[in-house]
């Protein structure tokens, strides 16, 4: 069983990560290209922290390495949606 | 199967979905990609058999970018730039090269400097400057936009410049409807001439290549200003798009922590992915596709 410190350390990162990712986008205002990198860079990282997390854990499963990396897919198909269209 | 025991089975963690809403399971997150994917396509391909339905709106005045170009530099303290001709014919031509040459940059594959479109107008500049913008839906858009970006926010904030000149031209870019807008920032030590604060458009074709409005009779018939407005279709698609985005987004959001609240109060323990961070997660997405501005700048 983790600690609740690692979860919390963990949580931390991610919430850095995506704070990271909505500033940089920001900055790119006005560059569908750049911002299509730092989309799908997010959604790569989210799904590698997830698999990382549970791997931590100890309850990485199949199962839960498709969910994150299907979440992910989801989170690139709307941002090329959004910014290809 | 009743349609409650559906959206119970669909919805919510039950002992018939082994405890995790259909929805979320990973054979319907693989069909939400497909169809995301699918519905991309039909975008595309239906704006372009009735671009009059499905296409990009486009609202754009050189007064509401002046407007807003001296509102941004008035809250700095800066003096006003005010409309000059020579500077929007050069921004004029500057758009009707990129069209005609096909290319999206400061410099022209040719190497045609923006300098050589407003030397080739006769203004003297002692500085000089230009801000590109392209496919944007509003004037306060493009300016919010080029604000956003350091360097453009440079030029539309230097204290040294005096006159601007703005051209707002639709036409065709690498095959797509495109609705340039160029700004050149300039100082010369011949202003005078030339300044006029408030000037009637003249309307640019589609094509980019003609004027079709009248210019207006002006001080000295001086001052032209070229001006594009308005492209309205039915659907916008920076609209759709975000929209449609917004709502998945929120969808998910909502649905998971319902299936979070669930599962916490029946305390049931299952293998999955944590839904506080897939929460995060498209919380982040949801927040930069409501601040997502359309159409690009250079």
């Amino acid at each position: 069983m983790m600690s609740t410190g690692r979860y919390i350390l963990h949580y931390f990162v991610l919430i850095v990560m995506l704070t990271l990712s909505a500033w940089m986008f920001f900055l790119s205002q006005g560059n569908h290209g750049f911002q299509l990198v730092i989309g799908v860079t997010t959604a790569c990282l989210y799904a590698t922290w997830g698999v990382a997390h549970h791997s931590i854990i100890g309850d990485l499963h199949r199962k839960v390495v498709v969910e994150y990396i299907l979440i992910g897919a989801i989170a690139i198909a709307l941002f090329v949606i959004v910014l290809r269209s | 199967m009743r349609i409650t025991d559906y959206c119970r089975h669909f919805l919510t963690p039950h002992h018939s979905n082994n405890f995790k809403p259909k929805a979320l399971h990973a054979k319907y997150l693989f069909v939400y990609a497909l169809l995301f994917v699918a519905f991309y396509f039909f975008i595309d391909s239906f704006h372009h058999a009735f671009p009059n339905i499905l296409g990009y709106a486009t609202d754009i005045y050189v007064q509401s970018l002046l407007d807003d170009t001296n509102i941004e530099r008035g809250k700095i303290g800066l003096a006003t730039v005010v409309l000059n001709e020579k500077l929007s014919v050069a921004a004029y031509k500057k758009a009707q090269d990129m069209f005609a040459n096909n290319y999206w940059a400061h410099v022209s594959p040719k190497g045609v400097t923006p300098w050589d479109f407003i030397v080739a107008q006769g203004y003297q500049y002692t500085v000089a400057g230009e801000n590109l913008a392209k496919n944007f839906t509003t004037s306060k858009n493009v300016v919010d936009a080029w604000m956003a970006s350091p360097t453009h926010k440079a030029n539309i904030v230097k204290s040294a410049y005096r006159e601007v000149g703005f051209a707002v031209v639709n036409g065709i870019l690498n095959g797509e409807e495109t609705t340039l807008v160029v700004q050149m920032f300039g100082a010369s030590s011949s202003q005078m001439a030339d300044l006029v604060k408030k000037q009637p458009p003249i309307i640019v074709d589609s094509s980019g290549a003609s004027i079709k409005g009248e210019a207006t009779s002006l001080p000295n018939d001086a001052l032209r200003v070229f001006y594009s407005a308005t492209n309205k279709p039915l659907v916008n698609i920076p609209t759709l798009t975000r929209s449609f985005s917004l709502v998945v987004v929120s969808g998910f959001i909502l649905l998971l922590i319902i299936d979070a609240w669930i599962i916490s109060r029946k305390k049931i323990v299952r293998i999955s992915g944590h839904n506080v961070a897939h929460i995060l997660f498209f919380v982040m997405l949801a927040v930069v596709f409501a601040k997502i501005l359309p159409g690009g700048i250079l």
